[in-house]
């Protein structure tokens, strides 16, 4: 290069030793700094395909892979919602032969790249920040269809409103709840279509949007079925003790436990040898301490443990109370007993009538009186009680596994996704 | 989505390509897809890029004329051997090529981005064909240009012989088994001319599996010749054309030296700075030189026409021997006369006559020689040389594809 001058030269050489003492090779991809200033991490790299004119794709994805591939970005610190809304959607759509792979809405580099050679863009649970705008905006830039997808009425101020459960929580998360729904609407109305994990959330999400909604039941994956069966297996039968579990993945569930507290402090105290086994959160203060000596509490630790530890009750007690928010709840506490071969008695709230086959795999309390009165059946005739178990666990094998099923999936989701 | 024979979808792979355009290669990989998109052909890329402000190895999709290209951001310093096997971009590679399901994977220039992309796409049963550009297959310093700037000259290429060129001969060894390995795992490997094909295949680089395909050249527009005419009517002189920079090994010493000893001033030479930073040319002085000197600015394939109306003799005086010499064929095929060296797989366009071409090495009067023979002669007409266009190496494309994908659907 002998137009470049002596210093050029110099320069050149001290790079070119430097990158041999640190065995460093020449390349042959021109090194890019950004040169301008923009926000967020696909600004820049936005701005240099926009001046190249390499900004716009010509067409959807789905025309040139023969394969769909659904990204999915959500808010997946939640480890109940992660397991049945994001992972095991692994294994459904492997089903139809559909990949996927997800990232947590706060690992943007992570985020960012699983978009590239996706055909779908699910959201999971999000409201909009900025990041969450910057997928958008990417996800259209590549013009790919999104999803949203979610299965708590997190948009609804009319839910947050009315929802028993925050009562027993302190004011101030209620209203913080209640200032973020329009942010989870802003996502949800920003995508073409939205799935919900019951058709009572379906109904109350169509009172906020347009879109099409789908359901997408939440259903027992080959690792709820494989842990259970394990439960299942370290079962230790005690004649002696009847135990009922209630499990809580969140605070206020205390509100819902009070619906049959009365019955079931009546029902401990007929006999000392019934335990009251609560997995989870619960304040203690909810139950009175003259039979504090018949309640076992047990921590959340994984969900192997609290199959485990769900496994060793004579059944499981899912109280709802009634309200707009737990109107659209799934059943995933009735697929949790079912793959340890427990049986519930639940509440006629949410998607359990749907799932829990009355007299067969569980029982269904429409009234007052009805819990005590199942859980006294139980009791008194336990070889009942563990076939109604295990008949649970034949059905969620049957009917609630990984299946394209409508009851599963809307074949009309499959269709916006496979078409 | 690729049906069968029909419509099949290619993933080009090469190192750069647009929206990041840069060599002959990339051009040639760029023009082709074009090209095969025209015949029907779904068509993706697989490039790289090196930015600090994303993830490494991170991929970014872009599109340029209906071409997606999904960019892969290597970081800025890699080591030697990763130049030669990344890993890291084969895995990159391999997912998209599990997604994207092509029905043929088409490999250029492969430096930075590995030639373990070959096994990666066998492991998927897909066709490879490798498109051989330059001699980084059988050199490591790709070009067979030592370090002080002189051709190597080895024929064939002997390892023990580049002991004096390389770091660790140890590496070198373990590089060149990698990619002799490789690229004997490739269906086809094309070549661009006759030259590269027989030093690459008498150096090693998978004998027997080797045709030559050469590349095509972007024809003059329909107004490129009125262009052309207009400017010769308003400026008489001859004017000379140089697009290889200030190099010892693309001869710009002997171009200069031969100019300055010219006595004369009725002539025009344009330079072409095709550097990315405009780093060619900035500091050129030429004042002590006479006729008039111009720069021309980096041009695309679909800017050259204003180039070469420009100019009436293109030199092509490159001190080693060149794999194939797009510039010449973009020239003859405008009617542009040229002044070139004996330089390898540049001599085997139609027209070629032997006994002007001067040898490399010969230094400046010889060429010197030839630009006075040209002024003194004047502007004479040149009759365009028909030279393969992008389309019709497309065709040929087509044609040596077609071949590996039916030995694949009747192995299938």
């Amino acid at each position: 290069m002998q137009a470049h001058g002596v210093a050029t030269a110099l320069r050149q050489a001290l790079t070119y030793l430097s990158k041999r003492l640190r065995r460093e090779a020449p390349t042959t991809v021109p090194p890019v700094k950004s040169g301008v200033k923009r926000a967020g991490y696909l600004g820049p790299i936005w701005a240099t395909l926009a001046q190249q004119n390499a900004f716009h794709m010509m067409q959807a994805p789905m025309v040139n892979c023969k394969r769909r591939k659904i990204a999915i970005i959500g808010d997946l610190n939640l480890v109940q919602c992660r397991k049945y809304r994001v992972e095991q959607l692994i294994e459904l759509w492997a089903t139809m032969g559909v990949d996927v792979t997800f990232s947590h809405y706060q690992d943007v580099p992570r985020a960012v790249h699983i978009l590239q050679d996706a055909t779908h863009l699910m959201c999971y649970r999000l409201q909009m920040c900025a990041d969450v705008s910057m997928y958008l905006y990417e996800a259209r830039r590549l013009k790919m269809p999104i999803l949203y997808d979610i299965d708590d009425p997190l948009f609804s101020v009319s839910a947050y409103e009315t929802y028993t459960n925050l009562t027993v929580l302190n004011p101030v998360m209620k209203s913080d709840l209640v200032a973020a729904a329009p942010g989870y609407l802003d996502v949800m109305n920003a995508c073409d279509a939205i799935s919900v994990s019951t058709p009572g959330l379906a109904l109350h999400a169509s009172e906020y949007s347009h879109r099409d909604v789908f359901v997408r039941r939440n259903f027992a994956d080959s690792v709820t079925l494989n842990s259970g069966e394990v439960a299942l297996r370290g079962r230790v039968d005690n004649e002696d003790v009847f135990r009922m579990s209630f499990a809580s993945g969140s605070q206020g569930h205390e509100a819902d436990f009070d619906i049959i507290r009365n019955q079931i402090i009546a029902f401990l105290s007929k006999d000392k040898n019934r335990r009251l086994m609560i997995l989870g959160h619960f304040d203690r203060k909810h139950l009175p301490s003259d039979i504090s000596d018949q309640i076992e509490y047990h921590k959340f630790t994984n969900y192997d443990r609290y199959l485990q530890t769900l496994a060793q009750s004579d059944c499981a007690v899912v109280p709802l109370a009634d309200d707009l928010f737990n109107r659209c709840k799934s059943a995933v506490r009735a697929i949790d007993a079912a793959s340890v071969g427990v049986p519930v008695v639940c509440g006629n709230i949410g998607d359990f009538t749907n799932i829990v086959v009355q007299g067969q795999t569980g029982i269904i309390a429409t009234k007052e009186s009805d819990w005590e009165t199942a859980l006294d059946c139980f009791d008194r005739d336990r070889s009942t009680a563990h076939a109604m178990g295990l008949r649970a666990r034949c059905a969620l094998e049957k009917n609630w596994s990984a299946q394209n099923t409508p009851h599963i999936v809307d074949p009309n989701l499959v269709k916006w996704v496979t078409a | 989505m690729g049906d069968g024979m029909n419509a099949p979808h290619v993933v080009i792979i090469n190192v750069l390509f647009a929206p990041n355009s840069y060599g002959g290669a990339t051009i040639v990989a760029e023009e082709v897809a074009h090209s095969l998109g025209k015949l029907g052909w779904q068509v993706t890329a697989i490039s790289l890029i090196s930015r600090e402000d994303l993830a490494p190895y991170s991929i970014i999709k872009s599109s340029v004329n209906g071409v997606e290209n999904f960019l892969i951001n290597v970081p800025g310093t890699r080591r030697f051997t990763e130049t030669y096997n990344n890993p890291v971009v084969s895995e990159r590679i391999a997912g998209l090529l599990d997604q994207l399901t092509p029905d043929l994977v088409h490999i250029h220039c492969v430096q930075d981005v590995g030639a373990g992309v070959i096994e990666a796409a066998k492991a998927r049963n897909l066709p490879v064909i490798l498109s051989v550009h330059d001699f980084w297959w059988i050199c490591q310093r790709q070009f067979m240009i030592t370090a002080d700037q002189r051709y190597c000259g080895q024929s064939p290429v002997c390892l023990s012989s580049c002991r004096g060129c390389v770091d660790n001969m140890s590496d070198t060894r373990s590089r060149r088994n990698f990619l002799f390995r490789q690229a004997s795992m490739a269906d086809c490997i094309t070549y661009p001319s006759q030259f590269a094909l027989d030093l690459c295949e008498t150096s090693g680089l998978a004998p027997g599996s080797g045709r030559v395909w050469k590349n095509g050249v972007r024809p003059p527009k329909a107004d490129f010749f009125t262009m052309q005419e207009q400017r010769r009517m308003s400026d008489p002189r001859i004017a000379f054309g140089y697009l290889g920079g200030p190099a010892y090994i693309k001869g710009w010493p002997d171009i200069r030296r031969a100019f300055s000893d010219i006595e004369r001033e009725d002539f025009k030479v344009h330079l072409v700075d095709g550097s990315l930073d405009k780093g060619w040319w900035g500091t050129f002085e030429a004042s002590s030189l006479p006729g008039e000197w111009a720069i021309h600015p980096r041009f695309s394939q679909a800017e050259m026409d204003q180039f070469y109306a420009k100019i009436d003799v293109l030199l092509f005086m490159s001190q080693w021997k060149e794999t194939f010499g797009l510039a010449i064929r973009e020239a003859i095929i405008r009617g542009i006369e040229v002044i070139q060296t004996d330089s390898g797989g540049t001599v085997e366009h139609p027209g070629v006559v032997r006994e002007k071409m001067l040898p490399i090495g010969s230094g400046h009067k010889p060429l010197r020689r030839e630009i006075e023979a040209v002024l003194e002669k004047g502007r004479s007409e040149k009759v365009p040389i028909g030279v393969s266009s992008f389309d019709d190496q497309a065709k040929q494309f087509v044609e040596i594809s077609s071949r590996v994908l039916r030995r694949y659907q009747s192995a299938a």
